[in-house]
């Protein structure tokens, strides 16, 4: 927590941040879907591609332009900076293997449980028709890693604005529990308009689009756990970039094993099956963010002599 | 590290060249709304395909090439009394200046690989469904494998120029391709020629097709045996100039 002066100035260049980075991409996420064309990459793939990368980029043009009001500077490393140095020293490097294992392992493990809820729904021969040859399924999960750590430019945009600037200033204002649950509301906000044109669910759901707005605040508060903290711990948005680009190649092989046609009941709503898929990635940050928590107020603590 | 790397940007004139990227992204993107796709022959959108499909094909052939331009650029840029004086005078540690170059060179591949995505997912998401779109989902496809030919040529490259200097590693870099120059000379003259005959980019698209999944086991070990390869090349470079390397402590 930081003195009332700086807590205005911080406050200040956050709104200055939100308002940038918001009307900037809104405006392109409005011009797709009064254009009429579908952000579900079901529909339009072509659409959802092009609509979602310049999206992502937006964040980061958020905090060029951000900075050059502020007067904050384009320092990479160190305090108040970017963010964009990396450092492996001192086991850091450990960050960045649990940011490219831990996708791969939180979507395995949502496939599992929707397979352990609708056993019906596992085909073992269902993969030989959803890929062309079998045995890309088997590798699936290694060519989302190797593409999400080579194509996360879309993630490092996203991340250089959320994680490399909103949340450390969240953090100095709200502190960390705080922070973690606006800054992914806010996060979750952002993706609004794509929710509404289809993006993540379709249109086709329960209470759309108010169920799609709520569940996509919520994977945002799950997913900006592991983001914050990895950044924080980093002292780097390398790692949050990463993971964010992993997890949106859903690195899964037991997508391939569960057949949609055998999907049914509850579970066929897209929303109630990605609140499913997502359980485990919920599970593991809100450990994160209990270890967290624990090791700050640990930190904190005067040491008794 | 921060101020290498600024100085290296400088000595390859990055500034410019990001400037051109993104003016030509912008352009690119404009032209890609004002001029749609179609899927049908015979039409203006498909006509627009086929000029359109060359754009990204040509960022990516300059994607490769780029980083083995600016390596002779990079290390004459250091030979001048000047910015020996200046590197001496950071606060770096050391091998930082070979680790300099090696980083900037990784991180200009990363730079032209993200545009070259971007690039290709503009061209496809206003394209029509036909051919061209299959030609350019296909050189989406090896985007990696040819990030990792870059890699692996600067990782060859970069020993040479570091160890011996911009002059001779230039001398020898020229008399390199101008074997290779000789020998495609010899095999237009003496070699059997229908091949070239026999080329079709559709039947690529097709081999492709076929051979999605030696691909995509290609597409994910390459990367990864090439940036270990050039890690390695980076050690190399650190061993061949243990000894020059000590002036340059900061």
């Amino acid at each position: 927590m930081t003195d009332n002066k700086e807590r205005k100035i911080i406050l200040r260049n956050l709104l200055i941040y939100l308002a940038v980075t918001f009307g900037i991409s809104w405006a392109l996420f409005f011009a797709f879907v009064v254009s009429g064309k579908s952000l579900d990459f079901a529909e339009s793939e072509g659409a959802a591609d092009i609509a979602t990368t310049l999206g992502m980029l937006c964040p980061a043009i958020g905090v060029i332009i951000t900075r050059f009001i502020t007067k904050e500077g384009y320092t990479l490393t160190g305090e108040g900076s970017m963010m964009l140095g990396i450092d492996l020293k001192n086991r850091k490097y450990i960050f960045y293997i649990i940011a490219i294992l831990l996708p791969w392992i939180y979507s395995e493990a949502g496939n599992l449980l929707k397979i352990i809820i609708q056993p019906a729904c596992f085909d073992r021969e269902f993969f030989r028709l959803a890929v062309p040859d079998a045995r890309t399924a088997y590798i699936y999960p290694l060519m989302g890693i190797v593409s999400g750590v080579f194509f996360s430019i879309g993630g490092l945009g996203e991340e250089t604005g959320w994680r490399g600037y909103m949340m450390p200033r969240m953090i100095k204002l709200f502190g960390t529990a705080k922070a973690v649950i606006i800054g992914g509301i806010i996060w979750g906000i952002w993706h609004w308009p794509l929710t509404y044109a289809g993006h993540n669910f379709g249109t086709d759901y329960k209470g759309y689009p108010f169920a799609g707005f709520a569940a996509m605040a919520l994977m945002c508060v799950i997913d900006g756990i592991l983001l914050t903290f990895l950044t924080v711990k980093t002292g780097s948005v390398w790692p949050a970039a990463i993971m964010h680009a992993v997890n949106n190649t859903m690195p899964s092989a037991l997508q391939f094993f569960i057949n949609p046609e055998k999907v049914t009941g509850i579970m066929t709503d897209s929303v109630v099956s990605f609140l499913v898929h997502f359980t485990p990635a919920a599970v593991i940050a809100i450990a994160v963010l209990a270890v967290w928590l624990k090791s700050e107020r640990k930190a904190k603590t005067p040491k008794k002599i | 590290m921060g101020g290498l790397l600024y100085k290296d940007f400088l000595a390859v004139k990055g500034r410019k060249t990001v400037i051109i990227i993104l003016a030509l992204t912008a352009l690119f993107l404009l032209a890609r709304i004002f001029l749609p796709g179609a899927d049908t022959e015979n039409s203006e959108g498909f006509m627009y395909d086929g000029f359109l499909w060359t754009v990204p094909a040509l960022l990516t052939v300059s994607g490769i090439c780029l980083p083995s331009l600016w390596t002779k650029s990079l290390i004459a840029c250091d030979e001048k009394k000047q910015i020996q004086a200046m590197i001496k005078s950071l606060p770096s540690g050391r091998n930082s200046r070979i680790a300099s170059k090696y980083i900037f060179i990784a991180v200009t591949v990363y730079a032209l690989l993200s545009a070259e995505i971007i690039w290709c997912k503009i061209y496809s998401s206003f394209a029509g469904n036909n051919s061209f779109s299959t030609l350019v989902e296909t050189l989406t496809s090896f985007l990696i494998v040819f990030a990792s030919a870059s890699i692996l040529i600067a990782g060859f490259e970069l020993p040479f120029f570091i160890t011996l200097g911009s002059k001779k590693a230039t001398a020898v870099k020229t008399a390199l391709l101008e074997c290779l120059f000789l020998l495609v000379i010899a095999w237009i003259f003496f070699g059997n020629l229908d091949i070239i005959g026999k080329l079709d980019l559709f039947d690529f698209i097709e081999w492709a097709k076929s051979h999605d999944f030696e691909i995509n086991i290609t597409a994910v070990l390459l990367p990864v045996i090439s940036s270990a390869l050039y890690y390695l090349s980076y050690r190399l470079t650190c061993r061949l100039n243990k000894n020059r390397e000590a002036d340059y402590d900061g």
